[in-house]
């Protein structure tokens, strides 16, 4: 699973024999929660006549709203469609990543998986080809997926039954500020709002970002809210939005650009302030997996060798300090050094981030025969 | 604070939680201080032009009310006058008269050393000053008793939820409302609560997704395509219509819910057949205010047919720099005035025709379409920069119309998708002459149309906490 676009349905029937064809394949919890939920709704449709004439109104209302939820955003089979029918020029790309989890996750992995490498397009960039070829390697992505996604996803990542989880973080991901409007489309943090709330509110960068914790709450509240570009999306294609418009909201930059891209993001928007409020996150990531038995490995992520500044060379060693500091604290931790991995060069970057698929191969080989070794 | 941000919801939970816990007396203290507390998130300073304003007026009010003799009740009238709109003057209108008469002297050679100010407007001025005058003025007329209570008094100058937008309150409907004990009832609830979710679906959902369109079209320079230039149009008229009525209602709303009643400043503006309908439904405390305080003093039409016709000249071009200093505003008061005083002529022209069934059907449909262009032309004239930009506009609408191109196809969309539950809600409104009827509709069509409507403001809102247009006013 990676940032990569699904297959296209081409017809409504089409996609009603996927649904068909793949329903033995959903989890009980699917089933469960479609279920009961659907049965909840009949009921309080069926007792809605017993209530009080001046209740009644709002009451309907109240459950054509969470009935129309319940088809749209509560079923395996809609976000089956969705993935089926939307892709990443539709939605965008961490959108589209975003309806391919929410589909897998009402699917039932009954098998236990090696390594599941987790993180964002440059993680798929780097473990996508050996996934495709090793059965004992699986990847949970999504572009842009940071401490804070490893986190909300946390549930959904240990549905895939991992063993081991590959994290491959720097200064990158741990010293970047939070985007909170990529954060509406993730799963909501639930009861984690608790620990969340106080930290966000503390943080620095949080402070000129108001609007971003009202997006991240809405869309906890209302499923409307959080999952509305996948209406956009479909309405937009049904009506050829972006033909309309003669535009692509996702032009792919030519490889040059998105290297310069990478790189003025890297060398201008790091901060160190930003590192104690992800580290956090790591930290309360790396608790979730010692509670469920999952091994961490965290292997000190790389960049293009163009945005190693001076300022950057003291974030990741900085980053690589906490990093360490934690593996050493935790026994569940395993942290790979920088330099016990292959160390890639310009040539190997497709851009300022994403490494070519023959440089990936070489670094996976190298790791997990390392990691199979049992390095330490 | 935005009515549409995080800020001002829970500003108001907090505000309303306190409400419902207090007495009366309790109740005004606590919204004063609510208000003063909104007004000065924007700016604290402000904060003493409110006072100044409220203190000003009080005082004026108690002094007319205490004496009988005219030329003293003359003096205290005018100190009121003076020192409103001598603030208006100051802070909306200097750096216009000053670059005007710069400008003026330049073209007879003589330069003049630049002597505007870095004034900052402050947000709302033009309503509460309006709001407050209207109280003196009703004191000096003997239309109103003076306010003894500063209290409700400095409440009715600063009540929060229209204190920035209006509607302008009148005393006579506010001052006693807020020295009754209030009584909530369901019905308040169940209104208010339907006003603001309505003032927030025009905001969030139409006033701001068509600000993307109308901002993209006007800000194009020079000659454009007219297609383009026609939709834009079309866009910011119904974007102004919901960022303001959308205003209104979420203030009417918020006031209901606390039991308080304001006046209804928006009906069905576009459903109308003539420039005067348009004013009885568009603004309305701003229309009223300024024929109860302007157009009435003036002479309003029982001093002749010429001086009727420049009363209302005088109104209308007064009316449009109310909403600014700007020469677009002059155009755009010149504009309305013209509509209005050829509306007056014709009137006897059109009165006799009276058509019934389809036909008559026909000519009302016709007689709004016609109205709702006229309309949206004093919209472009207000929309735009410059008078040059007006003539472009026009020039681009009228000699370059065409062809339709991507965008213009898309924002002809944009215009439908958001001005068409507008329109359908106003029509049902405007068939039972009831802001609220939508309560009252058969719940097989309620329960959809609202369920559409909660879809539309949730999936396709614009969550960006725009300002509202008439902040700046």
């Amino acid at each position: 699973m990676g940032p990569a676009s699904s297959s296209i349905f081409s017809s409504s029937a089409e996609i009603l024999r996927w649904v068909l064809a793949n329903f033995g394949r959903l989890s009980t919890t699917a089933w469960l929660h479609t279920v009961a939920a659907s049965a909840v709704l009949i009921l309080a449709a069926l007792l809605v006549r017993r209530l009080r004439p001046s209740w009644r109104p709002a009451v309907t209302l109240g459950i054509a709203i969470l009935a129309l939820r319940l088809v749209l955003f509560g079923n395996p089979a809609s976000w089956t469609a969705y993935s089926k029918l939307l892709d990443e020029f539709d939605v965008g790309r961490r959108q589209n990543a975003a309806i391919l989890l929410q589909a897998r996750h009402y699917l039932a992995y009954p098998e236990p998986v090696e390594y599941l490498a987790v993180g964002s397009s440059q993680t798929y960039a780097l473990y996508g080809r050996r996934a495709g070829r090793e059965a004992n390697l699986d990847i949970f992505s999504m572009p842009g997926m940071g401490p804070l996604d490893y986190v909300l996803y946390r549930h959904r990542i240990a549905e895939r039954k991992p063993r081991k989880i590959l994290l491959f973080l720097s200064a990158s991901d741990v010293a970047a500020g939070l985007s909170y409007n990529a954060m509406r489309m993730v799963p909501g943090p639930g009861l984690y709002w608790f620990r969340l709330l106080p930290r966000l509110l503390a943080a620095r960068q949080f402070k000129s970002a108001e609007g971003t914790l009202a997006d991240m709450l809405a869309a906890d509240l209302l499923p409307e809210y959080k999952n509305a570009y996948v209406l956009r999306g479909l309405v937009g294609k049904l009506v050829g939005e972006q033909e309309a418009l003669g535009t692509e909201l996702l032009p792919e930059l030519p490889d040059a650009e998105r290297l310069e891209a990478n790189i003025h993001g890297l060398t201008s928007t790091l901060d160190a302030r930003n590192i104690p409020l992800q580290l956090s996150f790591v930290r309360d990531f790396a608790a979730f997996c010692r509670q469920r038995g999952i091994a961490l490995v965290i292997v000190e992520g790389q960049y293009h060798p163009r945005a190693v500044t001076q300022e950057n060379r003291v974030l990741n060693a900085t980053v690589r300090a906490e990093l360490f500091a934690l593996a050493k604290a935790d026994p569940n931790i395993t942290f790979v050094p920088r330099e016990a991995t292959v160390l890639f060069e310009a040539g190997d970057y497709r851009d300022g981030l994403h490494v070519l698929p023959e440089a990936a191969d070489r670094f996976t080989a190298d790791l997990f025969t390392k990691l199979d070794d049992g390095v330490r | 604070m935005l009515f549409n941000s995080l800020q001002f919801v829970v500003f108001l939970v907090v505000v309303y939680g306190l409400y419902l816990a207090l007495d009366r007396r309790g109740q005004n203290l606590m919204l004063l201080v609510a208000s003063y507390v909104f007004y000065g998130s924007w700016d604290w300073r402000f904060l003493s032009l409110l006072l100044f304003s409220t203190g000003i007026d009080y005082l004026a009010g108690r002094w007319i009310y205490a004496t009988a003799e005219p030329s003293r009740r003359k003096l205290f009238l005018m100190m009121s006058m003076v020192s409103n709109l001598g603030l208006l003057g100051f802070f909306k209108y200097f750096n216009f008269f000053a670059g005007g008469l710069r400008d003026l002297l330049g073209h007879f050679g003589l330069a003049m050393t630049p002597f505007t100010l870095n004034v900052i407007l402050p947000v709302g001025i033009s309503f509460y000053t309006f709001q407050t005058m209207s109280y003196t003025i009703d004191v000096y007329r003997g239309s109103l008793k003076a306010e003894k209570d500063f209290l409700d008094f400095a409440l009715f100058v600063s009540f929060f939820p229209q204190l920035v937008a209006g509607p302008i309150e009148r005393a006579s409907n506010l001052l006693h409302q807020f020295a009754a004990r209030r009584i909530i009832t369901r019905k308040d609830i169940s209104e208010g609560l339907w006003l603001i979710f309505w003032g927030y679906f025009l905001k969030v959902y139409v006033a701001d997704n068509l600000a993307e369109v109308a901002e993209q079209v006007f800000a194009a320079r020079g000659i454009i395509n007219g297609a383009e230039a026609l939709m834009g149009t079309y866009a910011f008229n119904f974007q102004v219509l919901g960022d303001f009525a959308g205003y209104s209602s979420i203030a009417i709303g918020v006031s209901r819910l606390m039991g308080i009643r304001l006046m209804i400043n928006f009906l069905f503006p576009y459903f109308v057949t003539n420039p005067r309908e348009f004013w009885a439904n568009w603004h309305i405390s701003l229309s009223t205010w300024l024929r109860d305080y302007l157009y009435f003093p003036l002479g309003g039409n029982r001093k002749g047919e010429v001086r009727k016709y420049f009363n209302l000249f005088i109104t209308m071009m007064l009316g449009g720099l109310w909403h600014g200093a700007a020469w677009t505003f002059v155009v755009w008061g010149f504009f309305h005035s013209a509509i209005l005083i050829v509306h007056r002529l014709l009137e006897p022209l059109t009165a006799h025709v009276r058509l019934k069934g389809v036909a008559g059907g026909l000519w009302l449909a016709v007689r709004i379409v016609f109205m709702f262009q006229v309309i949206c032309l004093g919209g472009l004239i207000f929309r735009c920069q410059s008078v040059g930009q007006i003539g472009d506009m026009l020039e681009s609408i009228l000699f370059h119309f065409g062809p339709w191109t991507h965008a213009a196809v898309y924002y002809g969309l944009q215009v439908l998708t958001c001005a068409g539950p507008v329109l359908l809600v106003h029509f049902f409104q405007m068939r039972s002459k009831d802001v609220v009827s939508v309560n009252a509709l058969p719940q097989a069509v309620r329960v959809p149309l609202l369920v559409a409507l909660f879809y539309l403001l949730v999936v396709w809102g614009e969550y960006g906490a725009r300002e509202f247009i008439y902040f700046q006013f």
